[in-house]
């Protein structure tokens, strides 16, 4: 009777220790982890856009951990990127539609994934490394990003 | 009829027989005799006629055969050329390889080579982009693939 006694309680104190490490943070625990996302948008004006390419990166903190399409309307697919770019923060997206309803204006072409290890600043940067119109010609355009957190 | 004339002297054995010739003569009727001047500018006319032919007909075939050469030359440089236009610079292949290179391949690249192929259009082989020896929708990929490539971090494929 007291072997299963004892027995009892360790099993008590076991999992009271777990339930302890389950709780929130304290301040002087590890930093939170995160995770945010990146939404990255084209502006063209006027013009319609068929294909885009841009580098991103956060060289601040954050791990890129997925790319997802915009909701730019004709580009369905999901865009290009090198997946050994998941493993940093830096990456270049793109992608091309040959179809006729283009989207012209500011344009959520893609939205980036990212874990970040704490609050620091994430310092993103992205630079447009091609913009392209129906003739497959550049046309005047800017790149531009928005950080979201996710839930 | 039996009596040759100097220009075809008929040998004896050749000649028909009389009781013959008088009976196709007497179908036919005489044939009035020709003279020999009217015989020899015949002659003359028909031999320089083969002259002619002999000296120009050369000249004809010759220069026919030349003529041919030349136009299949001419086909073949135009098919070879006709898709020119298509690539800026140089080859894509050769881009792709000096990727960090000012002029690498971007998605306009594939963009256009998707557009060409949309259309049904021909494409230069400059644009065979994975080496298979044709150019489709896999060079395509090929091309978008290397334009989003990071130098240095690796080769594992793009999605």
């Amino acid at each position: 009777m007291n072997r299963i006694l004892r027995m009892a309680m360790l099993l008590a104190g076991a999992w009271a220790l777990l339930a302890a490490g389950e709780g929130p943070a304290g301040p002087t625990s590890m930093p939170a982890s995160r995770f945010s996302f990146v939404d990255v948008f084209v502006e063209t004006g006027s013009a319609p856009l068929a294909a885009w390419q841009f580098e991103f990166s956060a060289p601040g903190g954050g791990r890129l951990v997925g790319i997802e399409r915009g909701d730019a309307r004709g580009f369905q697919d999901p865009p290009y990127y090198d997946p050994a770019a998941l493993a940093g923060n830096r990456v270049i997206v793109a992608a091309f539609n040959t179809g006729n309803d283009l989207p012209a204006g500011r344009v959520r072409v893609a939205r980036l994934h990212l874990w970040r290890g704490d609050a620091a600043p994430l310092g993103g940067q992205v630079r447009l490394m091609a913009a392209g119109g129906r003739d497959g010609q550049p046309i005047p355009a800017t790149a531009s990003f928005t950080e979201g957190e996710s839930r | 009829m039996d009596s040759p004339t100097p220009h075809s002297p008929v040998p004896p054995e050749d000649r028909i027989p009389e009781a013959l010739a008088q009976r196709m003569a007497s179908i036919y009727g005489n044939t009035p005799p020709v003279p020999r001047e009217l015989d020899e500018a015949i002659l003359r006319r028909a031999t320089g006629r083969l002259r002619w032919h002999g000296r120009w007909g050369a000249t004809v075939r010759w220069g026919g055969a030349a003529a041919a050469v030349a136009a299949v030359l001419l086909l073949a440089l135009w098919l070879g050329n006709r898709d020119g236009d298509l690539p800026a610079g140089r080859p894509v292949a050769v881009r792709i390889q000096e990727l960090g290179a000012a002029d690498r391949v971007t998605i306009l690249d594939a963009y256009r080579l998707a557009q060409r192929l949309g259309k049904g259009e021909s494409v230069d082989r400059t644009w065979d982009a994975d080496g298979d020896g044709r150019v489709n929708e896999r060079d395509v990929d090929a091309i978008a693939r290397a334009a989003v490539r990071l130098p240095g971090v690796g080769e594992k494929g793009v999605q």
